[in-house]
């Protein structure tokens, strides 16, 4: 958890706090990020951007929400927007080039081939789906800190996320036949 | 009406709403205050004067009379107590409660209650007391364990027959010495410490009483809790005797006491051998505070007493009879609710506990209940007019005559009550429930409790089987055995005899035992949930009365459907029994599980709602693998590895927030990009809000679709404008595919315009290599812009290329840094967009030699064709 006082600080513009606030912050920020986009350059691209933005607004930060939804809500934003331009953009070739950067951290996840076909499912999964899902079981919001995040009614988090385990479970059903 | 207090209790007694607590409060205190009893009577409609005093003052004259009747009687009486008490089982913690003085008031009421009517915990109690007080007591134990002892059983055996007066009255010869024991306890001047149940601050009492202090109702209050509590009571005395106090406090009931006697004899006679005018039980109770007053005075009363008593008794008796409505009055409240319904099994045995000891109780509980006019009202008149015989003796004198009639009085209920308990059934607890199960209205709580008893209880067990008329094993089995074992034992009994008496069951209203009639009814109408189903299945299994009932309604042979049963009950079994899915899916629709399973995923699922859930599990096949799979992912994805940045970030982004601020806010996307990338010189103009501060409240992140819509409109806009400009000035579009590569390279280019503080990039001699030829620009970390061509990125070695923007040297403005503003590439030179090195460009860029045009495809460089047409018309990137 974030100190309140530290955030206090880093609005006053004390760069200490700044740098404590984005060093806790850094790994879920980077977390997300790697789930969202599925690779590791994106989400180092993702985290930095976010990170930077975290940095930029947090004079309009209100306690009314936790630091982290704020914060996992700037991320989701981030990443969603470089998928969609990610889309827009170089697709194959892009991601060809990214895989040859692969490092230790997806050999790790990769070694787990359980955690490699739930990965993949959720990157089969609408954006919107999937950060749903990210946030909730790995950041572990609640419904109402997605919603919040994500700025969406929380039926409709709920409903999101009701789809997703359904795609989800559809995905790795078709896995275990070797389908996909 | 009476004391201010005792008026809402009153009035709430009249309808009967006071519960036993209250109850024995108003009765406490009615005892002690006159106009509260007279009120009370009034109202009830009973004589004007009903107090104990009668009793009690025939008590002891008849102990110094006639002990040797009277113990043959209480001999008696006490085989006829010794039965089980089924009060008992609550009774005995409260004994342990209150030797521990853990004890709270109302329970100890309760207790007091109880153990007046029961001998069995009177005993019990009476033994703790001596054990726990043997130690503790000093210079008296005995004197003040006499009386708690014995004052007790005279109490509360008064008002059960009017024989157990007398048998009371051999403890209260006792009670005798312990009265003139007690001055010699005086002896001890040391005042003991007033230590009662700590309900009620003695000492004060004591010290107000001595003072004359104390008010009219708190005496009132405080002698109705002595008049409960033999702790206080006895602490009381003794403190009172120590301190010289006896005459004050014995004051007001010895004054009472003689008056009250002379007359009262007389009027109470008849309301005792009427009914049980001993009803109130508190009223029997005033013997322990009257027990002090001096034997001397009461001992002239005695003699008096028996004269006029013997007369008027018999002859008020049908005068004035005025039955109370519910036995002694003690649980009055626990009858009513009994005939509702509303006892619960506590209560009910506790009601159960104190008929069986308390003859008025007894008697107005079977009146209430309906029972055969042979069995109770017999007995019931029986002791009433037994009742009065044996007072009357010890008054006319003639004990030895009529003796024998008070053993005939006490013995005639004796064989009446095994006869009731007889028409009881076993302990007696189970009774009405028994009965009502022959009828088939047992509910499954109900029957399930009963057969619990039945499992425990020999006595109940051998009734049942002999109203039932089956044998031992066959119904406790069911529920006692495992469901197992039961259901193959029940499989052999199934004959068709049994077919037949269970289809007559039916018809007549009561399917298979009782139990589940309604339950099948509903089945086969298909009305049954999921829960009902499981359990009229489940029940089905063991109970073969009830399978055979089902398969006759059914239509079906029992050992199809028990095949069905046993699927249906068994989970594990389900999977091999898919050929029958009506009973699998029909019970509820699988389509309305999925939102179960993910509410249970979710932790919203209430105790019912899981259990539908897990009962629907267990049937559908379908469904319990859809739910195994949904868990599965759920738990893979809570089991997702927690990934780590490779390198600190926050370290990486730190020279843009430390460093200059304004540089990273005014392109914070390029400060993020560490890959090479290619930057191609855009026409796009900014979205105006991207730097712009949010409001507050508002998402300020979130990229709009608006601004997208936004550039959309605002680059065919520029596009329409660039056209037009080519067309006024087609000159300018020539120097671009210029023949010599030199010409083409702009004499004062400004590639990078945005940033206070880029440099601008300063054109280099071409070397022929690719790198040096072309312009190249690289971001930094610190996204402060572009470097000089040939400055490569600092997190790699690969060369960022940046196609420069068609620098056209401006016609119009002649300025050297700035390029033309007419063209359209340089007039607004946009952003940069970063283009991903990837091998295709590359490999063009290393086979494009200086000045030639570098051919990307526009999707290779992230470009819609209309960027195209913005940047040249023509293919993108041109090698410089």
């Amino acid at each position: 958890m974030v100190d309140v006082n530290v955030i206090r600080s880093a609005q006053k513009g004390d760069k200490d706090s700044i740098v404590r606030l984005l060093e806790s912050i850094e790994n879920s920020v980077y977390k997300t990020a790697y789930y969202i986009l599925g690779n590791e350059q994106d989400a180092l691209d993702a985290s930095q951007e976010s990170l930077i933005r975290v940095y930029t607004k947090i004079g309009t930060y209100q306690e009314k929400a936790k630091f982290s939804t704020w914060v996992q809500r700037i991320v989701t934003n981030v990443c969603i927007d470089k998928m969609r331009k990610k889309k827009e953009t170089i697709s194959i070739e892009q991601n060809e080039v990214l895989l040859q950067d692969k490092q230790n951290v997806e050999t790790e996840v990769e070694k787990a081939g359980e955690a490699l076909e739930i990965r993949e499912a959720i990157g089969k999964l609408p954006a919107q789906h999937r950060s749903v899902v990210i946030l909730r079981y790995l950041n572990d919001l609640s419904y109402n800190e997605i919603a919040e995040a994500m700025d969406l009614p929380l039926n409709t988090v709920k409903s999101y996320l009701f789809r997703a385990r359904h795609q989800l479970q559809g995905l790795l059903k078709e896995y275990q036949r070797g389908g996909v | 009406m009476g004391c201010k207090g005792m008026t809402d209790f009153i009035q709430r007694d009249l309808q009967g709403k006071l519960n036993m607590d209250e109850k024995e409060l108003l009765m406490g205190h009615i005892d002690f205050c006159e106009e509260c009893d007279l009120v009370y009577r009034q109202l009830r409609g009973l004589p004007a004067k009903g107090k104990l005093v009668a009793p009690e003052v025939v008590k002891e004259p008849e102990a110094v009379k006639a002990p040797e009747p009277v113990k043959e009687v209480s001999e008696a009486v006490k085989a006829v107590n010794a039965e089980p008490s089924y009060g008992c089982g609550v009774i005995k913690d409260y004994l342990i409660r209150e030797m521990q003085n853990t004890i709270t008031e109302s329970d100890r009421g309760i207790m007091l209650g109880h153990i007046k009517f029961c001998p069995e915990c009177r005993d019990a109690y009476d033994q703790l007391k001596a054990l726990s007080s043997q130690p503790v007591t000093e210079a008296a134990p005995v004197v003040e364990e006499a009386p708690v002892a014995e004052a007790a059983p005279v109490v509360e055996e008064a008002p059960i027959a009017e024989a157990t007066p007398v048998v009371e009255v051999a403890p209260v010869v006792e009670e005798a010495p312990v009265a003139e024991a007690a001055p010699a306890v005086e002896e001890a001047v040391a005042i003991p410490p007033i230590k009662g149940c700590g309900a009620i601050d003695l000492k004060d009492f004591l010290n107000r009483e001595m003072n004359n202090s104390l008010s009219e109702k708190a005496k009132m209050l405080m002698r109705s809790h002595l008049m409960y509590c033999f702790e206080c009571r006895e602490a009381y005395e003794q403190a009172k005797a120590t301190v010289g106090l006896k005459t004050v406090s014995a004051a007001p009931v010895v004054e009472e006491a003689p008056v009250a006697e002379a007359a009262q004899v007389v009027e109470e006679a008849p309301v005792a051998e009427a009914a049980p005018v001993v009803e109130e039980a508190p009223v029997a109770e005033a013997a322990p505070v009257v027990e002090e007053a001096p034997v001397a005075e009461v001992a002239p009363v005695v003699e008096e007493a028996p004269v006029a008593e013997a007369a008027p008794v018999v002859e008020a008796a049908p005068a004035a009879i005025a039955v109370p409505p519910y036995g002694c009055g003690l649980l009055e409240d626990f009858m009513k609710r009994d005939l509702k319904g509303e006892l619960n099994i506590d209560e009910k045995e506790l009601l159960v506990g104190h008929t069986q000891f308390c003859k008025l109780c007894k008697y107005a509980y079977a009146e209430l209940k309906g029972v055969p006019v042979e069995t109770t009202p017999v007995p019931k008149v029986a002791p009433v007019v037994a009742a009065p015989a044996p007072k009357a003796e010890p008054i006319v004198k003639e004990p030895a005559v009529e003796a024998p009639v008070v053993k005939t009085a006490e013995e005639q209920p004796l064989p009446k009550r095994s006869e009731k308990q007889s028409d009881k059934l076993g302990c007696g607890v189970l009774t009405d429930m028994m009965k009502r199960d022959l009828q088939g209205q047992l509910n499954l709580d109900e029957k399930e409790l009963m057969m619990g008893h039945l499992d425990l209880c020999k006595e109940c067990l051998d009734a049942y089987i002999q109203l039932t008329g089956k044998t031992i094993e066959k119904k406790p089995e069911p529920i006692v055995a495992a469901p197992v074992e039961a259901a193959p034992v029940k499989e052999a009994p199934a004959k068709p005899a049994k077919q037949a008496k269970a289809a007559k069951a039916a018809k007549a209203g009561a399917v298979g035992c009782g139990v589940l009639g309604n339950l099948m009814d509903r089945d086969l109408k298909s009305d049954l949930n999921m829960d009902e189903k499981e359990l009229l299945m489940g029940h089905l299994d063991l109970c073969a009365q009830c399978m055979e009932a089902y398969c006759a309604m059914k239509g079906v042979s029992v050992e199809s459907q028990k095949a069905t049963t046993t699927v249906v009950a068994a989970a594990a079994e389900v999977a091999a029994t898919k050929e029958e899915p009506s009973l699998e899916s029909s019970v509820v629709g699988c389509g309305s599980l999925t939102d179960l399973i993910q509410r249970d995923l979710d932790g919203e699922l209430n105790l019912d709602e899981k259990e539908l859930l897990s009962g629907h599990l267990t049937l559908c096949r379908e469904c319990r693998d859809d739910y195994n799979r949904i868990i599965d992912v759920t738990n893979q994805l809570k089991d997702l590895p927690d990934v780590k940045p490779p390198v600190p970030i926050v370290a990486a982004v730190l020279p843009t927030i430390l460093g200059d601020e304004t540089a990273a806010t005014s392109d914070q996307k390029s400060v993020a990009e560490e890959r090479p990338v290619l930057r191609v010189v855009d026409t796009k103009p900014e979205a105006p809000k991207e730097t712009e501060a949010p409001k507050q409240g508002e998402d300020p992140f979130r990229m709009p679709k608006k601004g997208m819509l936004w550039v959309a409109v605002a680059l065919i806009a520029m596009a329409g404008i660039i056209y037009g400009a080519l067309k006024m000035v087609p000159s300018n579009n020539v120097a671009a595919p210029s023949p010599t590569p030199t010409t083409s390279v702009p004499k004062d280019p400004t590639p990078t315009p945005a940033p206070a503080t880029q440099e601008p990039v300063v054109e280099e001699p071409a070397t022929g290599t690719v790198n040096e030829n072309t312009t190249v620009q690289g971001t930094n970390n610190n996204g402060t812009g572009t470097s000089k061509s040939g400055v490569t990125n600092p997190g790699t070695s690969k060369p960022v290329v940046t196609k420069p923007a068609p620098s056209k040297p401006a016609p119009a403005k002649p300025a050297p840094t700035k390029p033309a503003p007419t063209n359209p590439g340089t007039s607004n030179p946009g952003k940069d967009i970063n283009i991903p090195l990837v091998p295709e460009v590359l490999d063009l860029l290393v086979t494009t030699g200086p000045g030639n045009s570098l051919k990307v495809a526009p999707k290779v460089l992230g470009l819609s064709p209309l960027q195209v047409s913005v940047f040249s018309g023509d293919p993108l990137v041109k090698v410089q």
